[in-house]
């Protein structure tokens, strides 16, 4: 069954091979490689380390965000929304680096759809004339609480995005119809123009209720679910991690971030779509990966990674590991911004010829992850993890 | 290592789990198209087996299908033509997270489910008669300047019974009316079906599964005087232009994923494609047909082939639990009571030349895709090509167990009115009666352990 699948699985599979090979030929009783307990603890510690550093940092750009938010809600200037958008940039950054820890039922995943949905259907905020959508619709609408934004989320599909860093962009950025750069949405939405102070309304309680749900995931993981996370027996929370690793890898990156804008070409599968910031976002959401494998937070954090972890099980996997995290940041750093550019043209063009490239470097990682589970003899996600 | 280590791969989406070590049944519910994930994404991940460039396509169909679609004429041309009537503006919208949807508290208009109506005698092939100012379903939606058919409003009768052991119950039975029609009092004979939008998991595996091993099960005289008798649905088979088994919907009235998928982007978004090329518009709809459209069709051939790989190709989530006593107790008394006659734990998939990464796999969908009466409770009255008023296509149950965190409810049977897995069971009726009285007759530890099994599915 499995010689069958091999053969439908195209050349990009093929070192996986040796993996799979190795894992027929055990058998069931064949006893797990030594994985080094303590070696194990270290790097979980360091795991959960990074995370803490990761969201406290996410928080308190979050943070920042409102504040600088609410002063340009209160006194609508065009620096006082070129403020504004620095720091969503900034708080994106923060963000953006731990994405790894998403893909589990960990403490991102009970609010990620608030947090960072996306595609925006910008249409469901505001539609092309100004008439419809949220912000417009007062009779549909009449509150723009951040109670009342949790509660349209999603409501009408997976693009409804009222909440979140991407609602909040388009808010600040608006519709980017501009080739060399992002949306260029006046300060005067807030100040003069119809419906700028239910625009206000909406931005100032989107940012609150980003702060809001970046909270219970930083006291997460500051407290009690650090606790039991530590608590599992390590394969098991070596298993999450991985997982995680490996979804935003080949799932989410590879797949919807990049595959479907380059096979279609299309602005509208752009993930920072109104701020031209995919780029940085991707290449963040890179690093975060690296820091993972490298046991490291930047200027916080210094432990064991997941390549050392590698390491005492299978030196050369380690090696690979090592060296194609790193190789998936340098590619998506060549990619050219706008992404939406980038995007265009035959496949001969530098910016699809960058893509490719990336897109070909995470493929090599989300494998490398796959044979990490497979050297730790890691069984998948344990039982369910319920949403309250 | 364990073949059981693979399972970690799997998890990763990258390789399909083999682990058939830790118990009898596995938990590996559908091959090389199981997944390891009990997380909310557990419905929308891809076959692990798919290759690299089936993958691709599985991304891309992936973004239409979560993508809200805009009225014509718009900037966004391969996504306008929402409308003129529909229900919901992304297929998202009622699969949300690829799972199921619920009807609404009671009182309440439908947005999720869809009231499919029909007139008495049949159109051609045997389909149903469409109502001729309604069409085929009510659309609640429509785009500016034309009016929406009407809200179709759902309330609950609440029924009282009691299992055998005196332990009571009480079910919701619905009844529907719809409020403000738009376009004349709809005939009193008006024949109605309202349907949930069901997960997507495991698709392409239902349509690899031969139709020999389909018709096999058949049993349309009961011949082995069990009280079962199964019956294929034969509906029309657009692209090939003959009558075909029918697979998908809740009465068997598609026989494709490509077939279900394009249906559902006319009845449901208003959106054409070269499978159902008109928009639908009766004659009593001037209004309607008077709007611009978004192309023809709407959805170009290519969409369309990347939306129904992606239905096709969602995994389907490993079981959880398999190992504990209780689940295979309920297990044994799920056989006991004879539900897996219709329920079929185990099938496998033949040749499947539009996704062969799904070929001569054994899969655990629990359901043999017959049609089966279930009785006057359920009944919706509403003939659909071989199907009858009565009878119902055995639902998959694959899944089942994950609906509560994907999609945070446990509604279930065609229209939603089950509120848990005990009260789907204690609706059925007709064929399956003699099962639902063992299920009465069970003790309460029984129905537990039962419902366990189902939980771990």
């Amino acid at each position: 069954m499995l010689r069958r699948r091999i053969s439908h699985s195209g050349s990009g599979r093929l070192a996986l091979t040796a993996a799979l090979a190795a894992a027929l030929s055990g058998g069931c009783t064949r006893a797990p490689p030594k994985l080094d307990a303590q070696r194990a603890r270290a790097f979980l510690a360091t795991y959960a380390d990074i995370a803490r550093a990761g969201y406290g940092a996410a928080l308190s750009d979050a943070r920042a965000l409102a504040t600088s938010v609410d002063a340009f809600v209160q006194r609508p200037s065009a620096e006082g929304l070129l403020r504004a958008r620095a720091a969503w940039l900034t708080a994106r950054g923060s963000y953006a680096q731990t994405e790894a820890f998403r893909f589990y039922g960990g403490p991102i995943d009970s609010v990620e759809l608030l947090v960072n949905t996306w595609p925006v259907d910008e249409n469901y905020l505001e539609s092309e004339d100004g008439r419809t959508g949220l912000v417009a619709d007062e009779a549909r609408y009449p509150e723009l609480s951040p109670r009342a934004l949790a509660a349209s989320n999603l409501e009408q599909g997976e693009t409804s995005v009222s909440t979140g860093y991407h609602a909040i962009e388009f808010l600040l950025w608006g519709r980017d119809r501009n080739a060399s750069g992002p949306g260029d949405r006046s300060f005067n939405d807030y100040d003069q123009a119809p419906h700028s102070r239910r625009r206000g309304q909406y931005l100032r309680a989107a940012a609150a209720l980003l702060v809001e749900n970046l909270s219970t995931v930083d006291a997460a993981w500051k407290g009690e679910y650090r606790a039991s996370f530590l608590a599992r027996p390590a394969e098991q929370a070596l298993a999450l991690a991985v997982k995680g690793l490996g979804t935003l890898s080949g799932g989410e990156l590879l797949g919807e971030r990049l595959t479907v804008a380059y096979e279609t070409r299309s602005q509208e599968n752009e993930h920072s779509c109104f701020s031209d910031n995919t780029h940085e976002d991707l290449r963040l959401d890179a690093l975060g990966i690296e820091n993972v494998c490298l046991g490291r937070y930047p200027g916080i954090v210094q432990g064991v990674g997941l390549t050392e972890l590698v390491r005492g099980v299978d030196g050369p996997l380690a090696a690979e590991l090592e060296r194609d995290v790193s190789a998936v940041v340098a590619a998506i750093a060549t990619i050219p911004a706008p992404f939406d550019q980038a995007i265009l043209g035959d496949d001969a063009a530098p910016g699809r010829q960058a893509i490719a490239r990336a897109m070909t470097a995470l493929r090599v990682e989300a494998q490398d992850f796959a044979k990490v589970a497979s050297a730790l003899n890691l069984r998948g996600a344990p039982a369910a993890e319920r949403t309250p | 290592m364990s073949p059981c280590a693979l399972a970690g791969l799997a998890a990763l989406g990258l390789l399909a789990t083999g682990c058939r070590c830790s118990n009898s049944s596995g938990t590996a519910a559908a091959g090389t198209a199981t997944v390891v994930d009990s997380t909310r994404d557990a419905f929308s991940l891809p076959a692990p087996s798919l290759t690299e460039q089936h993958r691709a396509r599985f991304f891309v169909g992936n973004s239409l299908f979560n993508r809200s679609w805009v009225v014509a004429p718009a900037s966004l041309e391969s996504r306008d033509g929402l409308g003129p009537l529909f229900n919901a503006r992304s297929c998202s919208g009622c699969h949300f997270k690829d799972g199921r949807s619920r009807p609404p508290e009671s009182g309440q208009p439908l947005r999720t489910v869809v009231l499919r109506v029909s007139i008495p005698g049949r159109g051609p092939h045997g389909a149903p008669l469409p109502d001729p100012n309604y069409g085929d379903q009510i659309q609640g939606s429509a785009t500016a300047g034309v009016p929406a058919e009407g809200d179709v409003i759902v309330t609950y009768a609440r029924v009282r019974g009691a299992f055998a052991d005196g332990q009571p119950f009480e079910l919701l039975k619905p009844e529907y009316r719809i409020e403000r029609p738009a376009y004349g009092a709809p005939p009193g004979d008006l024949l109605t079906s309202p349907r949930v939008a069901p997960a997507l998991i495991g698709l392409g595996l239902l349509e690899a599964v031969p139709e020999g091993t389909v018709r096999q099960r058949e049993d349309p005289d009961d011949a082995n005087h069990d009280g079962i008798s199964g019956r294929a649905n034969l509906v029309w088979d657009i692209r090939r232009s003959t009558p075909s088994l029918g697979r998908f919907g809740w009465k068997a009235e598609q026989p494709t994923v490509e077939q279900q998928s394009a249906s559902a982007f006319l009845a449901d978004l208003g959106v054409t494609s070269a499978l159902f090329t008109d928009e639908g518009c009766t004659l009593a709809q001037q209004l309607c047909k008077e709007q611009p459209n978004g192309g023809s069709p709407e959805l170009s051939d290519e969409l369309l082939r990347d939306v129904a790989l992606y239905a096709r190709t969602l995994a389907v989530p490993a079981r959880r639990g398999g190992d504990e006593r209780t689940v295979r107790e309920g297990e044994a008394l799920f056989a006991r009571a004879a539900c897996s006659e219709c329920h079929t734990p185990t099938l496998r998939t033949g040749a499947f030349r539009a996704v062969p990464e799904l070929e001569e796999q054994e899969i655990h969908p629990y359901t043999d895709l017959l049609l089966h009466d279930l009785g006057e409770g359920l009944a919706d009255g509403r003939p659909t090509f071989g199907a009858d008023g009565r009878e119902w296509r055995t639902a998959p149950l694959w899944g089942i167990g994950l609906l509560r965190t994907v999609n945070e409810h446990t509604r279930l049977l065609h229209d939603g009115r089950a509120r848990d897995p005990s009260e789907a069971i204690l609706w059925h009726d007709g064929e399956a009666r003699n099962a639902r009285e063992a299920f009465s007759r069970m003790t309460r530890d029984e129905r537990g352990a039962l419902l366990a099994f189902l939980d771990s599915l």
